[in-house]
């Protein structure tokens, strides 16, 4: 299949997913590095479509195909949408190409369950490797944790990606239970819960304070159940760089006195 | 301040130096004109630089002399003397590439060493659109919502006149167009079946003009899903 054709398929499968701005990212830059790239925790919006929504980064699915059969999603198995497969080289190659036009900031890419949770999340995973040990690329990269997928994978997600999040996707057990019937609220936890502890141990080994990021998130605490996409919630962990401090403001102070000028809106 | 495009920023900047030595304070009064003056001009010439980082375009120009084969080349219009203050972010950000920002208040390249400052240039110097452009015209208009048209909104974000430097801002007018369209087809298109047995109840129609008590029929499932028990 044509590369244009699977783009329009999988950016099109990828649309309602409420995509996290860049923020939050560690400050860095390409300049000893070999690559491209660079972040500075707040993100730019480098395009609006007509709906009025910024567009900051190539938000697509590695492949729309899926196993499960969720019932409010547009991706489920017995959904007639023309399905389409990346390669984990064409997402590199389209990240990329796509950065040095300044178009992005970087990628955010989930998937539809293909094979098994490993496969899948290893697929993403290697996405991910391509693109900061082949290429050095040091923008902005959010990857969609597969629920069920090994501890390992989402270790080493967590080693390349500035953002891991997973879908909660319905409000209650039994919910998740008649329309997600694939889906494990256990598995969905468990795999919230390695994150946190990855991050645990990272900021231990760094001997960094653990500072409060974001209010306490219970994981049974989702506000609402929306009927899109792939993901119906969306549920960002902390970026698990390890920093232990809170993202660099922007903001310029022009003056001493008060009030300070407000900055440009940095949406 | 002093990028602000104003011939006038000068005799403010030595208006409020004057306003100054005569009275220290003055800089702390909110309501003192001449500092608002300054801070307002201020706060647009930043704008202008943030939308610089954003909405710069490179278009790749083949160069066999050069590492990677390629030079990278925009086009942009600031209206603000903001390209000596914005180069300095893509230096760091595409340090690998050389690259050349080219817009009528003067022009900046990068070679991997030193950022040159050259002098403005005009939009025929840039290149024009490439093949690999049109995948990112086919990744905007897919990541568009029909359902969701806010012209407000993004004209807000993005203003007109950086339009017509923006490749995709050709896809809007037609995306626009047959959104209506697009989205009555999304709503007349039968539901598809999921493979479970699931039983669906019907949602009423509210569309105008159709009997909202009258059943759409197997198949009917409503947007939130709600299947019957």
């Amino acid at each position: 299949m044509e590369l244009q054709h699977k783009l329009a398929i999988l950016a099109d499968a990828a649309k309602y997913d409420a995509s996290c701005a860049p923020s939050g990212a560690a400050g860095r830059t390409s300049r000893d590095g070999r690559g491209i790239g660079s972040t500075d925790g707040s993100g730019i919006c480098h395009s609006y479509a007509p709906d009025g929504r910024c567009i900051s980064l190539l938000k697509i699915l590695l492949t729309n195909g899926c196993t499960y059969d969720c019932l409010y999603c547009v991706n489920r198995r017995s959904s007639n949408v023309p399905r389409a497969r990346f390669t984990v080289g064409e997402v590199i190659a389209l990240t990329l190409d796509f950065y040095r036009r300044n178009l992005i900031e970087g990628l955010f890419l989930s998937s539809g369950i293909i094979r098994d949770p490993d496969y899948t999340m290893e697929q993403l995973v290697e996405v991910a490797r391509g693109l900061r040990e082949d290429h050095d690329f040091r923008g902005y990269i959010h990857l969609k944790t597969v629920p069920d997928a090994s501890d390992d994978l989402v270790e080493r997600a967590g080693r390349h990606a500035d953002r891991l999040s997973i879908n909660v996707a319905l409000p209650t057990l039994r919910s998740l239970t008649e329309l997600a019937p694939d889906k494990d609220a256990g598995a969905i936890r468990r795999s919230m819960a390695r994150i946190r502890l990855h991050l645990d141990e990272r900021s231990t080994a760094a001997g960094a304070r653990s500072l409060p990021r974001a209010p306490a998130r219970a994981p049974s605490a989702p506000r609402s159940a929306g009927a899109c996409a792939m993901p119906a919630i969306r549920r960002c962990s902390t970026p698990p760089s390890g920093r232990s401090t809170p993202p660099r403001s922007t903001k310029v102070r022009r003056s001493r006195c008060p009030p300070a000028s407000s900055t440009p809106r940095r949406a | 301040m002093i990028l602000h495009y104003d011939a006038d920023r000068f005799d403010a900047l030595y208006r409020m130096a004057h306003r100054l030595h005569a009275d220290r304070r003055a800089w702390c009064d909110p309501l003192e004109p001449l500092r608002i003056a300054l801070v307002r001009r201020a706060q647009a010439v930043d704008h202008e630089a943030h939308r610089m980082k954003a909405f710069v375009r490179f278009r790749p120009v083949a160069d066999g002399d050069l590492d990677g084969g390629m030079r990278w080349v925009a086009w942009f219009e600031p209206v603000h003397h903001v390209v000596a203050d914005v180069a300095p972010f893509f230096r760091d950000r595409f340090t690998s590439m050389h690259w050349a920002l080219l817009t009528p208040r003067g022009s900046v390249s990068w070679g991997g060493q030193a950022l040159a400052v050259g002098p403005a240039a005009t939009a025929a110097q840039a290149p024009g659109a490439d093949d690999g452009e049109a995948l990112w015209l086919a990744y905007c208009r897919s990541i568009f919502n029909p359902a969701r048209v806010n012209l407000a909104a993004l004209k807000a974000e993005m203003p007109v006149r950086f339009w017509r430097n923006l490749p995709e801002a050709t896809q809007i007018a037609p995306l626009v167009a047959d959104a209506a369209a697009r989205t009555g087809t999304m709503i007349d298109a039968p539901a598809t079946i999921p493979r479970r047995p699931w039983r669906v109840v019907a949602a009423p129609d509210r569309r105008p003009g159709r009997d909202a008590d009258a059943p759409a029929g197997r198949g009917g499932a409503d947007a939130g899903g709600r299947a019957a028990r």
